[in-house]
């Protein structure tokens, strides 16, 4: 692991830490300390924020990327407005940009300008979807952050040709599941297809940037973005949607869906995980064999330590008077409070949500899963989760990969946000191989 | 779905930056620093990493690189940036070796975006300047191959020499289509500039090196001030092409030198449906000096910076080496009869927004304008931290004065320069 330099070479520290106000909370955590798990300060990550503000920075700067036009200085100058630490700033800072480029999205729509429209719209969903990241569902703009976030995407998928199809996967009790069919331009016929699933704080619209729905329909496959229960825009659309363990279950609903398609191939379906869907994806290809790749990045094989290093402080045993350490004030605890509601732990204790956790557990499954299995880690993320990534990989059957992303390669975070094109181009090379072994021909 | 978003009252906001933050007192283009204080090294990781959006570079090899670079130390920048470039080289080969070509192509054009900042390290007389703009070109040409459809590598006949370029199509079909040109810097780094915001609209692209540019000043072929002749070659080879629409052919030049080269070859070049100068210079006498004051600095010390490199290549490129020469660099605006959209920014020195603000009033055709940037756009210098706000602007602009939505001589200008 490389030190952050900055501070070494003199650079501008375009934040210094504030002596006082709302942002001294975060005080405790120098840019040059060690990576906690998964959201550490590392090399490649943009360091203008001492907080996990600046991984969500990095997560929103590549909005431009992924329809035609750059705009990193939106989110720099967002970034700008924004004091370290203090959430109601980071809302209105990003509600401002949000608000501007959907507006730039309607003038360029009217003015037939559809290019130049959808741009936007794909710019400014996500912007309103950083917005609201870390707000509690208390805050009625949490709510209505995210209808803007999804309205922003379901105008721009309109506009792509093909278009991007939204889709209400049928799930259990009646229920649906939201989703987007993406379907390659490249070709016709059966198509080979990956479906795309996010973990704790992604919705399936923004699947399509750095999930791989943009770089998979560029490549000749087809797309599919989806959400489980519990997933963000899942639960905001039926809050009775909380996740679940067993995630066969509503994968089994969303392979359905998939394969009721003549547009894809059923011998070439992959299933790529992201975050906590580094759990969801391998559970789910250990029962689901309709699945012929599997994809996680990160592999979690257990949530429950994870979530105690995430959230607790370092190296306290999880149970002890956990609520009265943990700092509520932090940007992540307070995402984490909602995440508590969506595993249907809102009310209870920290203890009880960690306990829940227990339950997300893939020990015992190596064995049983068979179908090719690729797995990305960053060397930012930490030793804990490389730890239980590499002994998980070491007992699985199956052919498989690993890969891990150094800071070198400038893609060492969490999910390899900080290099979509790194993590694009290891996903779809590997399936590229894994599925021309399967026999099938990808003309 | 569009209630307004209620948020709490009262609260403290406060610039994250310090507010002092100046790169430099003198300067009148006093953006924010991102990372680095040398007002250069910053400008140069600013826009490498605006590239990001056309899969120029990528924000965690951007920043990891920089985490590397010595404040100030030009070696420790090209040591940082060559390593990447050969790092990501290499991802290209290997993607090429096993057929994966999306990738591999996307992983050569990043590697060229590395290898162009490595040029920054040394001045253009250096045998490392040559070399390394040499290998970049190699890199691209493999990005150009694997395109789809392939970027094509063309040679324009010029005065019994040639012009290397490049031509891009919005797809395979033939189609007759709106063209735009650029020519201002080696054709590579103009991929950005136009190239994709370019096909996604259904325009062809031609990226050319006009003398002076590029490698041309190594094969006898310097910067002259009458472009209007090497451009005079360009629209004879674009019209005789089945995939042009020689009625809608569009000029664009970005930087002090691209501004000029494209509002003179304008002035005599009829054939140009329409001019974007980015920005709008008319007369280079007055701007030349302060291009190396206020635009990049470059100290009196004599010790090597990027600056001082980066110098030496401007002034090769926009053939800023010879006083007679500058003075020659003249635009009479009453020949410029087609419609010019001229790109100025709030943090231009006065001397230039001043220029573009005279010139739009005294060109020929009454379709001329200035639409002046402001950091509440969402671009701090120049559009280069928002290229796809210069892109919508010009675009838009251009299909619709290519449309009619402007028309000839109408009054057009307002709705040309949207607020």
């Amino acid at each position: 692991m490389i030190p952050r330099s900055n501070a070494d070479q003199g650079h501008v520290n375009p934040n210094p830490p504030p002596t006082s106000g709302p942002g001294t909370s975060n005080g405790d955590v120098s840019r040059k300390a060690a990576p906690l798990v998964m959201f550490g300060n590392s090399p490649g990550m943009p360091g203008i924020f001492q907080s996990n503000f600046d991984y969500q920075l990095a997560r929103a700067m590549p909005a431009g990327a992924y329809g035609e036009g750059g705009a990193v200085g939106e989110a720099l100058s967002t970034a700008r407005r924004i004091v370290d630490g203090d959430l109601e700033s980071w809302v209105v800072a990003w509600t401002e940009t949000a608000e501007r480029v959907e507006k730039i999205g309607h003038t360029c729509l009217s003015g037939g300008h559809a290019i130049s429209a959808r741009d936007a719209f794909l710019r400014a969903a996500i912007y309103w979807k950083t917005g609201f990241f870390y707000l509690e569902t208390k805050d009625p703009r949490q709510l209505a952050m995210y209808n803007r976030h999804r309205s922003c995407f379901l105008q721009a998928a309109k506009l792509f040709d093909p278009p991007i199809e939204p889709v209400s996967i049928p799930y259990e009790n009646g229920k649906t599941l939201p989703g987007y069919f993406m379907r390659t331009a490249a070709g016709s016929g059966r198509r080979p297809t990956v479906m795309i699933l996010g973990g704790g704080d992604t919705t399936c619209e923004e699947l399509y940037y750095w999930g791989g729905g943009a770089a998979a329909v560029r490549r000749g496959y087809n797309a599919f973005l989806w959400e489980g229960p519990g997933q963000v825009g899942a639960y905001a659309l039926d809050p009775t949607l909380i996740y679940r363990p067993d995630w066969e279950v509503p994968t089994r609903y969303a392979v359905d869906y998939v394969l009721s398609r003549d547009d894809v191939d059923p011998k070439r379906l992959a299933l790529s995980g992201h975050s906590m869907g580094g759990y969801f994806a391998p559970r789910a290809v250990a029962y689901e064999k309709r699945i012929t790749a599997v994809i996680a990045n990160s592999l979690l094989p257990e949530l429950k330590p994870m979530f105690e290093a995430l959230f607790a402080k370092p190296n306290t045993p999880a149970g002890e008077k956990l609520n009265g350490q943990v700092d509520l004030r932090k940007p992540l605890t307070v995402f984490g409070g909602v995440f508590r509601e969506r595993c249907g732990v809102g009310g209870k204790s920290v203890e009880a949500f960690f306990e829940d956790m227990g339950r997300y557990s893939l020990a015992g499954l190596e064995g049983q899963i068979t179908c090719p299995m690729l797995v990305i880690t960053g060397e930012g993320e930490g030793l804990l989760v490389a730890a239980a990534e590499h002994a998980f990989y070491e007992k699985l059957t199956c052919p498989k990969m690993e890969r891990m992303v150094s800071a070198l390669d400038g893609g060492e975070i969490h999910c390899t946000l900080n290099n979509p094109s790194l993590k694009h181009q290891i996903e779809f090379d590997w399936l590229d191989d894994v599925f021309e072994k399967n026999g099938a021909s990808r003309a | 779905m569009t209630a307004p978003i209620q948020n709490r009252p009262g609260l403290p906001v406060r610039p994250c930056y310090p507010a002092t933050a100046k790169p430099n007192g003198e300067q009148a283009s006093a953006r924010q620093p991102l990372y680095f204080k040398d007002p250069f090294a910053d400008l140069g990781f600013l826009v490498t990493l605006s590239k990001h959006a056309f899969g120029g570079s990528e924000i965690g090899e951007c920043y990891s690189a920089a985490a590397r670079i010595q404040e100030g130390d030009v070696p420790s920048w090209t040591e940082a940036w060559g390593t990447l470039a050969e790092r990501v080289e290499a991802l290209a080969r290997s993607a090429e070796v096993k057929g994966h070509r999306v990738s591999a192509r996307q992983c050569y054009l990043r590697a060229v975006t590395y290898y162009r900042n490595v040029l920054w390290g040394a001045r253009a007389s250096d045998p490392r300047y040559r070399a390394t703009l040499e290998k970049s070109r190699v890199l691209f040409k493999r990005f150009a191959a694997l395109s789809e459809p392939p970027i094509e590598v063309v040679e324009i006949p010029y005065e019994g020499a040639v012009l290397p370029a490049y031509f891009l199509r919005p797809d395979a079909s033939g189609k007759r289509r709106p063209t735009i040109i650029i020519g201002d810097n080696a054709s590579e780094e103009l991929y950005y500039w136009v190239g994709p915001p370019a096909l996604e609209r259904g325009y062809n692209a031609l990226l050319v090196d006009l003398p002076g540019v590029g490698l041309n000043s190594f094969h006898g072929l310097p910067f002259r001030f009458d472009t209007e002749v090497p451009v005079k070659a360009v629209l004879d080879y674009l019209c005789a092409r089945r995939d042009v629409d020689p009625s809608r052919i569009v000029i664009y030049g970005g930087g002090e030198g691209g501004g000029y080269i494209v509002t003179r070859a304008a002035a005599h070049e009829h054939r140009i449906a329409a001019c974007v100068a980015d920005p709008l210079v008319v007369d280079m006498e007055p701007l030349a000096p302060l291009i190396f004051t206020r635009v990049i600095s470059v100290s009196d010390s004599g010790k090597e910076t990027l600056a001082s490199n980066a110098s030496t290549v401007l002034r090769l490129i926009w053939g800023l080496t010879d006083p007679e020469a500058i003075k020659k660099m003249k635009v009479d605006t009453r020949g410029i009869t087609c419609p010019t959209l001229g790109l100025n920014d709030s943090h231009d020195y006065p001397e230039l927004l001043q220029q573009a603000r005279a010139a739009v009033a005294a060109i020929a055709n009454k379709n001329a304008t200035v639409r002046v940037f402001t950091p509440e756009d969402g671009s701090n210098y120049r559009q280069v931290d928002n290229f796809g706000l210069k892109h919508r602007t010009m675009f838009d602009w251009l299909d619709d004065v290519l449309s009619g939505a402007i028309l000839p001589g109408g009054d057009g200008a307002a709705q040309a320069a949207p607020g």
